[in-house]
């Protein structure tokens, strides 16, 4: 499925925080979102899977306006968001975790198979897990759901470099496996290893929207992206 | 005294259950629902009225369960459709103007005059040295421990509670999972508005049973919550029960007889007053 966004625009109350974004990703490919801290990362995330509505703009999925349908029915068409922070169901175990959105054997295997450090861990209550298995957990449990267009949000906060060089390979392998994958990444140049495209949000409006390998290339290109420098280039 | 005590069960456990109702509410909805006993009242006048015309009990009890079912699930979809993002005090408050229009329309349509209730539990079960037992107050009595354990069970063991249990810690991410959250909120309104109608179809009878007194249960019934912190469900059947069992020993105390409808009152002060004095104590370390 692709997701597509036009002239969206996003507020909070009434504070806008993102204005003319135009992204595109496609099914099969990781496109990787960066920018600074309260660029409005999260807040687009939020608006995509129907927590915050659209100020302006279209957000099409896979033909279908979003705008109409409500959080439920956009994780019921195969949008699934992780956010930020770990967001486990404390008081559910680690199995339960999976099994409130997928009752399958099956999917508890898949996660365990991507996970092995969950598998000793099953009837543990998630909230006594450190914070790489929460964010583990998190992963797995928006996996059960079997989205099509999957939006994950700083997914390596707090993780050790170690885990994240871990978890990103198995992002990209969920992308060659035909899903949609929308990051938002802290560590730029793990993600941007990763990614097919790379948009960088800065003050609410994308500073650079292209491939990532002129990011990769030129840290000074990045950096000026993030302070806003660099206008909107298309690929 | 004994005797007090006994009798004092059948409205402890009608308390518990009650209690039970607001402590699954506040759990998996986030609402203190006052107008929990008023929706009750619905279900058990309903049921009165259909058994005055002439339809057998067997036919008018189910009848007023449901039709206190769908008075709950109509309150439920409106909280659900429109205060979904409110916090459990403004969704409380919402349930306080829920249990006055609930009385409004009660007294409209079933009149302001006390209705005689038909029941099944009258009369005594047994009378054992002296003490008598009432069927109605054994069937209250055992009606809230069972159900704590099938509520206990449906939470643990079943894939609705499950979804129930992620619902009521997360909303947001349990939506964003594609969980139903509407549906599955207007059911817990539903459930527990039918089974406040059923244990008021036990209590009912038993009493002089106005509309406004019935659904004044719900204050007893908070007490009972409150012992369980809104969130035990085994605290909540003790409560109710124990908070019962102190009125009915009260009343038959000659002196202390007029205090008796204090007590839930006291109860909920002395369990704020030692919560209050815990958080005080927990900022002083
Ligand atoms: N709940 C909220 N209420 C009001 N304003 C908010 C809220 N959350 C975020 N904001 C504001 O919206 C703006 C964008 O925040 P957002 O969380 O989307 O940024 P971000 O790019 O995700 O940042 P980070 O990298 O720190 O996660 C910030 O200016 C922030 O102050
Ligand atoms: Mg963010």
């Amino acid at each position: 499925m692709t997701l597509e966004l036009s002239g969206v625009a996003v507020a909070r109350g009434a504070a806008p925080v993102v204005r003319d974004i135009d992204l595109t990703a496609p099914p099969g490919a990781v496109t990787v979102l960066l920018g600074p801290n309260g660029a409005g990362k999260t807040t687009l995330l939020e608006a995509v899977a129907g927590v915050l509505p659209f100020a302006a703009g279209n957000a099409v999925l896979d033909g279908a306006d979003l705008a109409g349908l409500d959080r439920v029915a956009r994780a019921r068409r195969g949008l699934a968001l992780v956010e930020q922070g770990r967001t486990v169901f404390s008081a559910l175990t680690v199995a339960e975790n999976v099994r409130v959105v997928n009752g399958s054997a099956d999917a508890l295997d898949r996660a365990v198979e991507l996970f092995p450090e969950l598998g000793r861990r099953l009837d543990v209550a998630a909230g006594l897990l450190s914070g790489g298995e929460q964010q583990m957990v998190v992963l797995a449990r928006a996996l059960a759901t079997g989205p099509k267009v999957l939006l994950i949000d700083e997914m390596s906060l707090g993780l050790a470099p170690v885990i994240v060089r871990r978890l990103l390979p198995a992002v990209r392998a969920l992308a060659d496996g035909g899903v949609t994958v929308l990051l938002v990444e802290q560590f730029a140049t793990l993600a941007l290893e990763i990614a097919d495209s790379a948009h960088v949000l800065a003050g609410g409006a994308l500073t650079y929207s292209g491939p990532p390998g002129p990011l990769r290339a030129s840290p000074g290109r990045l950096h000026a992206a993030y302070l806003g420098e660099t206008p909107t280039e298309e690929p | 005294m004994l005797d007090g005590a006994v009798a004092g069960l059948a409205g402890g456990g009608a308390y518990a259950a009650l209690g039970l109702c607001l402590t699954l509410m506040f759990r998996l909805v986030r609402v203190v629902n006052f107008a929990q006993a008023a929706i009750g009242v619905i279900g058990v006048y309903g049921m009165a009225l259909l058994a005055d015309a002439g339809l057998p009990y067997a036919l008018a009890a189910p009848a007023g369960l449901l039709a206190a079912g769908l008075v709950a699930a109509a309150l439920g979809w409106i909280m659900a459709r429109w205060f979904a993002e409110a916090g459990a005090d403004q969704r409380s408050a919402i349930a306080i103007a829920f249990l006055v229009g609930l009385l409004a329309v009660s007294f409209l349509a079933f009149g302001t005059h006390p209705r005689r209730v038909p029941g099944p539990f009258g009369g005594a079960l047994l009378t054992v040295g002296g003490v008598t037992v009432t069927r109605a107050a054994a069937v209250c009595a055992l009606l809230a421990p069972a159900l704590a354990a099938g509520a206990h069970l449906l939470l643990t063991r079943t894939a609705v509670g499950l979804r129930l249990r992620a619902l009521s810690e997360r909303p947001t991410t349990a939506e964003l999972l594609g969980i139903p959250s509407r549906r599955l909120a207007v059911g817990t309104w539903a459930a527990t508005g039918a089974l406040a109608a059923a244990v008021l179809m036990v209590v009912a009878p038993q009493q002089s049973a106005d509309q406004s007194s019935l659904a004044l249960m719900v204050i007893p019934a908070c007490t009972a919550a409150l012992v369980g912190g809104f969130r035990s469900l085994t605290g909540t059947v003790a409560g109710g029960l124990g908070l019962g069992v102190m009125q009915g020993v009260l009343a038959h105390v000659e002196d202390l007889q007029q205090y008796r409808d204090a007590v839930p009152f006291a109860v909920i002060l002395a369990i704020l007053v030692w919560s209050q004095r815990r958080e005080v104590w927990d900022a002083a370390r």
